[in-house]
């Protein structure tokens, strides 16, 4: 199990790398917002896959799928407020 | 243990040094109280380098003591946090 | 892993450097957040999971949280563009340099020493009735210690109390928390699972990394959240059954030492066969005056009432 634990991994980086280029590079708020929870949902996913196939127990795996879903969860509610957030903030400024 | 330097006590220096330049040239109140954390920070650091020496395992006391400095370092903070908002109300109060 | 931990030292203390230099004090306050969590992972590499934890609800969450609601709180500056004399810098830096070598020189010339306390509490591990050997120490080996540091936590709770600027009342105009479908939802899934997150680590903390203090962390991070999505809120008024709450983890933890005197001879010296269940009950109303105090620290009010739902 070790090879295809160490691919996920490996992946799983590239995506955080991606997201963080995008944090870094893309121009406003919403599209950052997109780079970041997207790139690194899937990216936190495959790093827990690849760590519960290193670990080859099924407890573990259990953990790190309940570890992801929160994560996942926590990222929504989170990018939905700062979202929101700068939303009213622009409309807020145009009314004035 | 790795001979010779080990970076986590060269980080615990650099924090302690950092800290306290902070403490001094910082002018803002919160600017300060961060340099504050930090210092602390350092000084943790340096606890659990030395804990990590005892042969016979990680020496529980630091750790201990380090545990309850870190939830005694942010009541203090926000102790300090108090302190700066009311000096911001008593300096707008006086501005009026 | 050498150059994990490299990375890590490096990354701590660039991230310190950035945070105190910068001008700018919301990044300098987001920087911090972020050499928080880098302490966290810093913490799990020196083998200390006790302080990973505290330090991931406290450090990362709680003090950040407390940070950026100051922040708004002061109507949002941008920092402070005085300069201090150049005398004072160039003092500063150069006291700063010298006191990080000699502390970097100090900390890789200290005798490794075999009398160390804890020494002595690993080897008398069977004695405190845990295997967990921070837990031995905090309630047990030295309970005074722990005793005091709840006095402490209460002083700093009286001193915001005094300064009487709860921070509730001045963050009231955040409307985006309010009218949003997902919020309410959130919180019926997060609070629950965080509750049931801090009572198993305080329990946990008998016998594996975990207890009073970690386990109330994330029982107070369970609360801000509540008080920020505005179903907690600050109350002027005091109540009794809080204020008891407060100082049922002080009590509590000096009625077990004073009570079993008797037995033992001595303040806080348990009895072996009563050890396990007294320093369960203790745990437990420590992270409950914990969780409540860090709680009370964030909304800077002397009461806690329910918000609107």
């Amino acid at each position: 199990m070790t090879l295809p634990g160490v691919a996920l991994l490996l992946t799983g980086l590239l995506f955080y790398l991606a997201g963080t280029v995008g944090l870094l590079r893309f121009p406003d708020v919403y599209s950052r917002l997109h780079a970041i929870t997207k790139a690194d949902n899937v990216g936190l996913g495959l790093l827990c896959l690849g760590i519960a196939l290193l670990s080859s127990s099924w407890g573990i795996a259990a953990l790190l799928a309940l570890v992801w879903l929160l994560a996942i969860g926590a990222a929504t509610v989170g990018c939905h407020l700062i979202a929101r957030h700068s939303l009213l903030e622009r409309q807020r400024g145009r009314r004035e | 243990m790795m001979a010779g330097l080990d970076v986590y006590a060269l980080a615990a220096a650099a924090l302690i040094g950092l800290g306290f330049f902070g403490l001094i040239v910082q002018m803002h109140p919160l600017k300060r109280l961060l340099a504050v954390n930090v210092l602390g920070n350092g000084v943790f650091l340096a606890l659990i380098v030395i804990a990590r020496r005892l042969p016979g395992g990680p020496d529980p006391v630091p750790h201990a003591m380090v545990l309850t400095g870190i939830v005694i370092a942010v009541s203090a903070t926000a102790f300090g946090l108090a302190l700066v908002r009311r000096q911001a109300r008593d300096e707008e109060g006086d501005d009026e | 892993m050498i150059v994990v931990d490299t990375l890590a030292a490096l990354i701590l203390v660039v991230l310190a450097w950035r945070c105190l230099l910068l001008t700018d004090l919301f990044r300098s306050i987001v920087l911090f957040i972020v050499f928080g969590l880098l302490m966290a992972l810093a913490w799990a590499r020196l083998d200390a999971p006790d302080l990973a934890l505290a330090e991931a609800a406290i450090g990362a969450g709680l003090l950040g949280v407390l940070l950026l609601g100051t922040w708004r709180a002061m109507g949002s500056p941008d920092g402070d563009h005085r300069q201090p004399g150049r005398a004072l810098q160039v003092i500063a830096a150069g006291g700063g340099m010298v006191l990080a070598v000699l502390v970097g020189i100090a900390l890789h010339q200290l005798p490794v020493s075999e009398q160390a306390a804890g020494a002595l509490a690993l080897e008398r591990l069977d004695e405190a009735a845990t295997q967990q050997p921070v837990t031995a120490v905090l309630l047990n080996f030295r309970s005074y210690d722990t005793l005091l540091e709840m006095g402490v936590l209460l002083m700093a709770l009286l001193g915001t109390w005094l300064a009487r600027v709860p921070l509730m009342e001045s963050l009231s105009g955040d409307d985006a928390s309010r009218g949003t479908e997902l919020l309410p939802v959130a919180l019926r899934v997060f609070v629950p699972v965080m509750l049931l997150v801090g009572a198993y680590l305080i329990w946990a903390g008998t016998h594996s990394p975990g207890g009073a203090f970690q386990g109330g962390a994330v029982l107070a991070a369970a609360g801000v959240l509540l008080a920020l999505a505005g179903r907690l809120r600050g109350d002027t008024g005091d109540s009794l059954p809080l204020r008891m709450l407060l100082v049922l983890g002080l009590t509590v933890f000096s009625l077990a030492g004073l009570l079993l005197i008797p037995l033992q001879g001595a303040f806080m010296a348990y009895p072996p066969t009563l050890i396990y269940p007294v320093m369960l009950i203790v745990e437990y109303s420590l992270a409950v005056s914990i969780a409540i105090t860090l709680v009370l620290l964030y909304t800077g009010s002397r009461g806690l009432r329910r918000g609107p739902a």
